[in-house]
């Protein structure tokens, strides 16, 4: 097993490195114009100026001497300015924000584990019955309906029309000290970003359970008499859990992928957020920050999943050994 | 055994969850200074508060700088950190500022001279990328005579220089010898101003308390939060549950907000105008008298009427009716028979209510909008509405700026523009022929003169408006420019817009002045917001 951990952290800086030549490629090829982004369309600037602007900020250089200037201040440890973040650094823009999406995102997580496995395993023990397909049916529609359309509609229902809830932000604007996150603001924008992946878990959970109350092993401890309460909980979930584990590593991504659209939509000031700034602006000392922040959690997220994994099956843990 | 090692990863992943959002929590522990907050919402949050990066002198939202002027309620320049007036050698080319000398930085140090002449000299370096360097373009030199007294030095006698003499000026002692583009100052902003920034949350608010030392005296209102609200619906909702005090709104959900008994909507007059720019490129556009013929064909009340919801007025040219440079000679007014006519000289038949046809050709060419913007799109749809009876067929296509500028030869673009202030601060770098750039230069995507005219009598008009000080003169070369615009009709001006702001009832002392191109929360609401009060709930 610790051969795993060091093989695949050896080859993170492998990974680091080809997202990162790969972002500075796309943003070459994209059509965003970083002078025009900067000054506003219709502002009074000049060729002049516009061309004295791009030389200040070196958009003009071609894209490798910007990548290589850029892998050289890494070196010292530097992740450069960002535009959009007024020109601040790199690193205090994402300290500042990282915790709002981590929240967010561990939130979501929760609710999808949680909410997957309890409602997994309820379609799986009633499977057939009219609780199954009402089940299935909300995961069906839930996997169809894109994120910012839920998003909106929770929105209007939630925090407008019924007025249970604040409409964005992590706190009152008016609050005397808005240093943290307010539960009340985090409810609507944590939903929504969980139900991104719930459906699918969901429908693996009670997949996985009707696939494993087949094998043998459970039709002995059925036939010994065992109940189907006992049988599905102590005998064919915890088997059904293995490949949830992985599960959780490749959704990680995923759930992070999703607070682009959710973090906009409930103005939540996370990364997902200025993601979104970041490319249109060609911002791409941000850009391939977060970038690269995203693909080590989604690296280090794959790899706890695997170790689980090993841990928890031993036939797997043996045929490495 | 594995249900137990899985229960403790989930035990962990709650911790961490539970963990960060423990250390949040609202505060509703001092409510009094909450009470004495006003909340404004801007559709989006400034990244830079640094004045020198203002993206155009019309922002006015943050009030913690001063410039050496301001503009009082009807526009004209009043001292601010300078004593007087300025005043100007004979040839208009040298103009001298007394300043204040009881003005200090919100850290305490005395405002002088220096600070003046580093603010212009920072914006005029290269270095710097300030987007504000083509509006000092006038600027040969600026000195500190004395610790109050700065003289500009101009290559040509500006008539808008008073203007210019707007800019937020920065503190010297705080950003000598650093990068301006990556000071920390740009988010941790000292000025002289009458609100001190005291947080910038990224993605969140930004905090202004009332400066106590304000050399004109504590604002009434002790803090002002801006908070960021994109979506123009949520602004409304927003404003309904009480969440926030103030914000811009777009025309169609006016009524709505009328019905609310706690806030007051103020129709502010603006010089913000909606225009199609039309390329002289464009294989359709390229011909002048087709381009007159447009515009006698646009019922400009009825896209107020219909696009706008009533709030706005009809627009001729780049010059607002009311302004002292307005000239009537020069509008088309709505004549559909006309507009006929002229096309069918130009060759555009038509037969019944077909779209007109010159040979094989239908009369048709695209109409591009950036697609976030709601208004801007009803004012294309109206428009193109318009265009259909005269039997001239208008393509719509919702774009963002970054895709339409690479269309900028092949189809119209609908742009946003306008200052009551000195026209030549705009309408230079709009219609000049040296900022018209060729395809293929390398400022090909440059938004100057988008049209790309060539023109000499709009040419000479505007040399000779900027070369006089002497405002019958300007006002008689404006008039011909005017003119001459409406003759080439590269731009086909629409309507102007009245910018909604909604306010609280509890905010007392709002009086906006005519607003500029702006967007959100803007500088002709916001121009005496030290001087508001605000009502106990």
């Amino acid at each position: 097993m610790l051969k795993l951990v060091v093989r695949r952290l050896a080859l993170l800086p492998v990974i680091l490195l080809a997202v990162a030549t790969l972002t500075f490629a796309l943003t070459e090829i994209s059509p965003f114009d970083p002078v025009r982004a900067y000054v506003g369309a219709e502002t009074d600037v000049s060729p002049q100026r516009r061309a004295e602007i791009a030389q200040a900020y070196g958009f003009d250089e071609p894209v490798y001497e910007r990548f290589g200037r850029w892998l050289g201040h890494l070196a010292q440890g530097d992740l450069g300015n960002s535009l959009v973040a007024g020109g601040q650094p790199v690193a205090g823009e994402i300290a500042s924000r990282a915790s709002a999406t981590i929240v967010l995102v561990g939130g979501a997580l929760l609710i999808v584990l949680i909410g997957g496995l309890f409602f997994g395993v309820l379609a799986a023990a009633f499977r057939g019955s009219a609780l199954d397909w009402v089940v299935r049916t909300l995961c069906y529609f839930n996997t169809a309906a894109p994120s910012f359309w839920l998003g909106l509609l929770a929105l209007y229902v939630f925090s407008i029309e019924l007025d249970w809830l604040p409409a964005g932000g992590t706190t009152d604007p008016r609050a005397v000290d808005a240093t943290g996150i307010d539960p009340a603001h985090l409810v609507l924008p944590m939903i929504v970003l969980a139900l991104t992946q719930y459906a699918w878990f969901t429908m693996f959970v009670r997949n996985t359970l009707l696939e494993v109350l087949r094998e043998d092993h459970v039709q002995f401890a059925r036939a010994q008499g065992i109940g189907e309460v006992a049988l599905l909980l102590r005998h064919a979930l915890p088997n059904a859990l293995i490949p949830f584990v992985t599960l959780v590593g490749t959704n990680l991504a995923e759930l992070i992928g999703g607070t682009v659209i959710v973090e906009s939509i409930f103005g939540w000031p996370g990364l997902g957020q200025i993601t979104l700034q970041a490319a249109l602006r060609e911002d791409i000392p941000l850009l391939v920050a977060i970038t690269l922040a995203a693909s080590v959690l989604v690296v280090l997220g794959n790899l706890l999943a695997d170790v689980l994994y090993r841990v928890m099956d031993p036939r797997v843990r043996e045929a490495a050994a | 055994m594995s249900r137990v090692r899985f229960g403790a990863v989930a035990a962990a992943v709650l911790a961490i969850g539970v963990g960060a959002a423990g250390c949040g929590g609202s505060s509703d522990k001092d409510t009094s200074a909450a009470a004495g907050t006003l909340v404004i919402a801007l559709p989006s949050q400034p990244d830079n508060l640094n004045p020198i990066y203002g993206d155009s002198v019309y922002e006015g939202t943050q009030k913690a700088f001063n410039g050496l002027l301001r503009y009082a309620h009807d526009l004209s320049p009043a001292p601010d950190l300078a004593s007087a007036l300025p005043k100007r050698s004979a040839d208009g080319r040298t103009v001298t500022v007394t300043l204040r000398d009881d003005v200090t930085f919100s850290d305490g140090t005395p405002f002088s001279a220096k600070d003046v002449v580093f603010t212009y000299e920072a914006i005029l370096d290269p270095k710097t990328a300030s987007p504000l360097a083509t509006l000092l373009d006038s600027v040969d030199a600026v000195k500190a005579v004395d610790d109050t007294t700065v003289q500009f030095v101009l290559n040509r006698p500006d008539p808008a220089f008073e203007d210019k003499l707007q800019l937020g000026i920065v503190p010297e002692h705080l950003l000598a010898g650093k990068d301006l583009k990556t000071a920390s100052f740009n988010r941790k902003p000292v000025g002289t101003g009458p609100y001190v920034v005291t947080e910038f949350q990224p993605g969140g608010r930004i905090v202004e308390e009332a400066n106590p030392s304000y050399f004109r005296g504590a604002p009434k209102i002790k803090r002002i939060v801006l908070t960021a609200v994109e979506d123009e619906n949520a602004r409304v909702a927003l404003l309904e549950k009480g969440t926030i005090d103030a914000a811009g709104i777009v025309p169609k959900l006016a009524p709505r907000v009328r019905r609310n008994k706690n806030y007051n909507v103020y129709e502010v007059r603006t010089a913000d105008a909606r225009v199609a720019a039309l390329p002289n490129r464009d294989p359709v556009l390229r011909d002048p008298a087709l381009r007159r013929a447009l515009s006698y064909g646009v019922d400009r009340e009825k896209i107020v009427q219909s696009a706008l919801a009533g709030v706005g007025e009809p627009a001729y040219g780049p010059i607002m009716k009311g302004h002292w440079a307005y000239s009537a000679a020069a509008e088309r007014p709505y004549d559909p028979a006309k507009a006929g006519s002229l096309l069918d000289a130009a060759g555009w038949t038509r037969s019944g209510d077909a779209t007109r046809e010159k040979g094989a050709k239908k009369l048709s060419f695209l109409l591009m909008y950036p697609a976030n913007d709601s208004v801007r799109k009803d004012i294309a749809l109206a428009f193109s509405s318009q265009m259909e009876k005269i039997g001239v067929d208008v393509r719509l296509q919702g774009l963002s700026f970054d895709v339409i500028q690479t269309r900028q030869d092949k189809g119209a673009t609908e742009f946003g523009y306008g200052v009551p202030y000195d026209p030549d601060l705009e309408l230079y770098t709009l219609f000049a022929s040296k900022f018209a750039s060729e395809p293929g230069d390398v400022a090909d995507t440059a938004f100057t003169n988008y049209p790309r005219t060539r023109n000499d009598a709009i040419d000479a008009a505007l040399d000779a408006e900027r070369s006089t000080l002497d405002r019958g003169a300007r006002k008689q070369h404006f008039a011909e420019l005017q003119k001459a615009l409406a003759d080439d009709a590269s731009w086909l001006w629409l309507v102007r817009l009245r910018h909604i702001v909604v306010i609280s009832k509890r905010v007392q002392g709002v009086d906006p002045q005519v607003e500029p191109h702006a967007h959100g929360f803007s500088r002709g609401t916001s121009w005496n917001i030290e001087d508001w009060t605000l009502d106990a709930t």
